[in-house]
């Protein structure tokens, strides 16, 4: 297994804070790894750790299965908290600067900011940009260099819902098309889950759970629940009737509240009713539960 | 390095703050010689002492004892705090930079910066002298040039090592305010409290005559610190240059400038980049 990034116990205290406790973070090439936490939680200076500008408390950390990490990180575009660009220069003499301290050729700038949607921009001063277009220049820099590895923190912070499409378009197609690993940390839990691969949740500097995104689906599956005066009976109609109309039948049990529990969300609940009623079950209640994705993380975000 | 220096040339090239420091500079100078000119007139009216080119360049020349170094410091400043104020400075060290290489190239860009500064007085000086005050009637003094470029060369060490502890202090304080009103502090109280000292120790000496007291005041203002202090500095390498002492500048400025890069450099490294 090859890895883009790995952390070991990296700790990172402020006075008496842990701002980052014990980090265990293991992120493979290839991946997006939606980075998960409250404002707060210790996301951002996890990132700040890796990428060199603050030193851990304790622990370490590794890019590329432990190349050097000067020479790593040159493979390795950012964008961290709100973007960092010289206000009085042009999106263009913004992307020259990094271009020129990369040595990379300055033609491709042009493409560059074409991808990020500011190639109509002309002369007008950074400083006169909506916080969108800072967005979109500060990803158009993390992009110079053709790096590997994507460092994004909050990267569609102010940005609007067709930007946010784009911003998440553009990141799928690095990931897809590109084969770069993305890191991105973001509030906006319902976007990363349409964009990440695995996930890591932070909670008060500690990395609380690792998963992927087929481990999320599972376990953020719904359930249907249905009270009725005779849940045993219920149970086996309901059975009968879903051994009917699915080749895979839902797992079905009672809980402690005496209520049929169906393993799956049920589209067809008018059925079930009407077989129950026949039967002369009568329901007292029929409901959905189960946490979709945002709940999932915020249980566990503390 | 050299990537380094290419974007922070490209950098210092597209501030508009860097071109009108030149330019003020420049005016400085030239209306500088014309109120020598008029001085002159003046005093050719009243004595026979006449100012000439030959005699006003070497005072005007020293760069840290005259009027345009604010416009360094103002420029210094600004160039080092404003990657701390747009946040930029994070771009640049986590793709990979040396932080003692991205501490050089800014110090390197910043002495070229005030350099040409200086070249801009320095040349305007020459033009608006020689407008204003024509050349000397019986020509340079023999070795004129040879003191003159001698002089010069320590007054740009010294202002060098002036550029790396404004540039030290930039790293210290990492806000354009603080820092441009911390460096003004050092450039103008400093000096001012090491001649209140010399005030004081010159009026306590007992054995001197009121007269001796003035006389010697008058003869070095800012006592021995004027030596070992920067900002004072400037002013002892005429003197030191006719003592044949001219090696204690070169080598206090030497000092500044290795003290102000180890020291700068170190915080740098240790300190979180916000």
């Amino acid at each position: 297994m090859e890895y883009a990034l790995r952390t070991f116990e990296l700790t990172k205290k402020y006075g008496e804070k842990l701002a980052v406790n014990n980090v265990n973070m293991n992120i493979r090439k290839g991946e997006v790894y939606g980075f998960v936490g409250k404002n707060g939680a210790g996301k951002t200076t996890l990132i700040r750790l890796v990428l060199g500008l603050a030193n851990p408390t304790s622990g370490s950390f590794e890019f590329f299965g432990g190349m050097d990490s000067y020479k790593a990180r040159a493979k390795i575009g950012n964008l961290i908290e709100s973007p960092a660009i010289y206000p009085n220069m042009t999106g263009k003499q913004n992307l020259t600067i990094f271009c020129k301290m990369l040595g990379i050729n300055e033609d491709l700038i042009p493409e560059l900011l074409n991808l990020v949607g500011l190639s109509d921009v002309g002369k007008k001063k950074a400083r006169d940009y909506s916080l969108g277009m800072k967005q979109r220049l500060g990803i158009a820099i993390a992009l110079i260099g053709d790096p590997e590895f994507l460092i994004l923190d909050e990267p569609i912070n102010g940005l609007d819902p067709s930007g946010i499409i784009e911003v998440r378009d553009l990141i799928i197609k690095l990931n897809k098309e590109l084969g770069k690993t993305v890191l991105i940390s973001s509030h906006i839990l319902g976007e990363l889950s349409k964009l990440s691969t695995c996930y890591g949740i932070i909670s008060n500097g500690k990395l609380v759970e690792e998963l992927t995104h087929e481990e999320l689906i599972s376990r953020c599956t719904a359930t249907t629940v249905i009270k009725t005066n005779n849940p045993e009976k219920a149970k086996q109609i309901i059975s009968n009737l879903l051994a009917d109309k699915y080749e895979k039948v839902p797992e079905l049990s009672i809980n402690n509240n005496n209520e049929v529990v169906i393993g799956s969300a049920i589209d067809d609940t008018g059925s079930i009713t009407k077989a129950l009623f026949t039967n002369d079950v009568v329901v007292e209640s029929l409901t959905t539960a189960g946490s979709d994705f945002e709940n999932y993380f915020v249980e566990r975000m503390g | 390095m050299q990537n380094l220096l290419k974007s922070d040339f490209y950098k210092l090239f597209r501030m508009k703050s860097f071109y009108v420091c030149c330019i003020i500079s420049a005016a400085i100078a030239a209306i500088a010689m014309f109120i020598s000119s008029q001085l002159n007139q003046m005093m050719e009216d009243i004595s026979n002492s006449v100012m000439t080119i030959e005699n006003v360049l070497p005072t005007m020349l020293s760069p840290a004892s005259t009027d345009y170094f604010i416009l360094i410091i103002i420029g210094v400043c600004l160039f080092i705090t404003i990657e701390y104020n747009a946040g930029t400075l994070k771009n640049i060290a986590a793709r990979g930079f040396k932080r003692e290489y991205i501490f050089l190239s800014k110090l390197i860009v910043c002495i070229v910066e005030a350099l040409i500064i200086t070249l801009c007085f320095a040349v305007s000086c020459v033009i608006f002298g020689l407008i204003f005050l024509g050349t000397p009637a019986g020509g340079f003094g023999d070795g004129y040039f040879a003191e003159l470029f001698t002089t010069y060369g320590v007054d740009i060490l010294i202002l060098i090592g002036y550029v790396s502890l404004i540039a030290m202090i930039a790293y210290l304080i990492r806000t354009n305010g603080g820092t441009i009103a911390i460096t003004l502090c050092v450039h103008y109280l400093i000096p001012i409290i090491i001649n209140m000292f010399n005030v004081l120790t010159i009026m306590n000496d007992a054995s001197d005559s009121d007269l001796e007291k003035v006389v010697s005041y008058n003869n070095n203002q800012y006592g021995q610190i004027a030596y070992y202090w920067i900002g004072t500095l400037g002013g002892t390498v005429s003197e030191s240059y006719h003592n044949g002492t001219i090696y204690i500048p070169i080598l206090v400025a030497l000092a500044y400038i290795a003290v102000s890069i180890i020291i700068g450099m170190s915080v740098f490294k240790k300190r979180d980049i916000k």
